[in-house]
């Protein structure tokens, strides 16, 4: 079987592995516009220092040499055509597949301001949009942040241990804003402001001014904020366009069914760029998420190699820690109407909050700050749907061990499956 | 692959697993040192209440591990056995592992930043919540041979 696999983030990497570990055989190549892609993207953030930081490598180097995988490095995949079954890279290159996965990840979204090309503007995506952040770091006395998602903190906290003055704006009312509520947004603007930064709500930037390098942007009030160095973290879109024009069906994401394949047979997408079904709305959406990305390249992998598997659905989940103090969100956070039910817990003294929203007697959504402990517990309930009954007086109690959860995990044995599940509760159901 | 699996029927929830786990992950391996060391070693196993019924949990060593899956740096891997194991050099103290562990088995350490779990005592002969369980209740092995040695054990002792 030939496998052909665009991209080499965590998606493509989880997917060839799989592939590898199931057929000697199968023949992989996979397509990567980035020269040196073996490195986690998520870690970029932990680079943002004048030193260069730790390594980011996420793979060994000999990675593609040990599974016998064809790499194709530093090339654009321009073009898929199902007739040939071919993808055309931009040196016009063509590579037949039996199998494909699209795993062509996102692109930082860019807002349409004025000035957005002067130096010193940059998305932060790639090792490369660092490299060039640490390259301004020396000239940069002040940076502007615009975006107070997970990332944008990531950049500011890296900024400001870099002994930059930070000014994030903002155009929600609080700071992360997409993953938490806010209190919990709050809690971060307290401690980023306590650490030297500014925190700007409900603004937008309407023009970037300087010369060639940026010197300041103006805000829609008037204000002016200087900043030697503008990053703009305002989420990714997914790089759906190849797939689009190869007549591949696609929402916001590439559509995909529950093996991961798209309306194309024998083509499939997994990661940042795959539309799924969100298991604590129930919508479609892309949940651009490491952890979803790699389950989904796993999941995509093994039906590629023949040995079919189901993926069960996606869930939107953070875990950030900005200045020492954790926090773990996942699904929905902020209860979508007055039918749901919400318990809070807050100890201000030892900065911990707790928050979990429930539709009857199912958990949609959690925020776990300051003590995170169990929360994947929690995030396997909702992921799974499990009605809880008297389960959910535990949690609301604060008692969320695995343990106290058995009795809902027995109500929906069906929803439990798997070997782990197996082994732990065959103990329980003895005598 | 050989695990720890447990025998609910005879624990007599003394949580001396507990105690030993913590003791092989301290620096001295020495319970009155362990206890007096500047950074007190942190279990690996829990011992909880399941219905009233007491409950040792540790790592399952999932097939496919959600924290394989989550782990953004890659240092939650899987060894030769089958075992997941952390690398600790690579762990960035994201808590993405412990954003998805259905078991709640990965604890923190929020000082160094590094995930802390079940690692079946790879670095030594015995496997110290096994030996120290004074009832027989943690088994060491293959799932068969737990099932053959459980047979019949109903009570502690």
């Amino acid at each position: 079987m030939k496998q052909v696999i665009i991209g080499c983030g965590p998606a493509g990497i989880a997917a060839a592995e799989t592939i590898r570990s199931i057929s000697r055989a199968d023949q992989i190549a996979i397509i990567s516009d980035e020269g040196k892609p073996l490195y986690s993207r998520c870690l970029i953030p932990y680079r943002l220092t004048v030193s260069g930081g730790i390594d980011i490598s996420y793979r060994e180097e000999y990675f593609f040499e040990k599974l016998k995988i064809v790499p194709l490095l530093g090339r654009k995949a321009v073009r898929i055509s199902s007739a040939p079954r071919a993808v055309y890279l931009d040196d016009g290159q063509e590579i037949g597949f039996e199998r494909l996965l699209i795993a062509t990840g996102g692109r930082p979204r860019k807002p349409d301001i004025p000035g957005l090309d002067k130096d010193g503007v940059i998305g932060f995506r790639t090792t490369s949009d660092c490299a060039k952040i640490c390259g301004f770091l020396p000239s940069a006395k002040t940076a502007a942040v615009l975006g107070g998602g997970c990332i944008g903190l990531q950049v500011a906290s890296g900024l400001m241990s870099a002994g930059v003055k930070v000014t994030i704006i903002i155009k929600s009312a609080h700071l992360l804003s997409q993953v938490a509520d806010e209190t919990a947004g709050g809690i971060y603007a307290g401690i980023f402001s306590n650490n030297g930064a500014e925190v700007v709500t409900g603004s937008e930037i309407s023009s970037i001014e300087g010369g060639r390098r940026v010197e300041r942007v103006r805000l829609e009030s008037g204000r002016e904020i200087e900043c030697q160095l503008l990053v703009i973290a305002k989420g990714v879109s997914p790089n759906i366009e190849i797939a689009r024009e190869a007549g591949i069906g696609c929402g916001d994401g590439i559509m995909v069914n529950a093996n991961m394949m798209t309306d194309v047979d024998g083509m499939y997408a997994a990661g940042d760029v795959a539309e799924t079904v969100d298991a604590a709305t129930g919508r479609r959406t892309v949940n651009a998420l490491w952890p979803c990305a790699s389950e989904q390249g796993r999941i995509a992998g093994s039906n590629m190699a023949g040995v079919p598997k189901e993926y069960e659905s996606s869930l939107r989940m953070n875990a950030v820690e900005f200045f020492g103090l954790p926090m773990i969100s996942v699904g929905s956070v902020k209860p979508p109407d007055a039918r749901h039910e919400v318990f809070c817990f807050r100890d201000e003294g030892k900065n911990i909050y707790r928050k979990l929203v429930f539709n009857k007697d199912i958990l949609i959504g959690l925020i776990m700050i300051g003590e995170i402990d169990n929360a994947g517990v929690l995030t396997s309930l909702i992921r799974k749907r499990a009605g809880l009954g008297r389960v959910k007086d535990e949690l609301i109690a604060g008692r969320t061990g695995f343990s106290r959860v058995i009795e809902a995990i027995m109500w929906n044995r069906d929803r439990f499956s798997g070997e782990s599940y197996d082994e732990t509760l065959m103990t329980l159901a003895e005598k | 692959m050989k695990k720890i699996y447990f025998n609910i029927n005879i624990c007599a929830a003394c949580r001396s697993c507990e105690i030993a786990c913590a003791v092989e992950h301290s620096q001295s391996k020495l319970l009155h040192e362990a206890i007096r060391e500047k950074k007190p070693p942190v279990q690996r196993v829990r011992v909880g209440s399941a219905e009233g019924r007491p409950l040792a949990l540790q790592c399952r060593h999932c097939p496919d591990a959600p924290c394989i899956d989550a782990c953004k740096s890659g240092a939650m891997h899987k060894s030769e056995t089958g075992a997941t194991q952390i690398n600790r050099e690579r762990c960035v103290g994201c808590w993405m592992c412990v954003m998805v562990c259905p078991f709640g088995v990965i604890a923190i350490d929020r000082e160094q930043k590094v995930a802390l779990k079940c690692d079946l005592c790879v670095d030594s002969e015995k496997r110290a919540c096994v030996d120290g369980c004074p009832t027989g209740a943690i088994f060491y092995g293959e799932l068969e041979e737990f099932k053959e040695f459980a047979k019949g054990k109903s009570t502690p002792g």
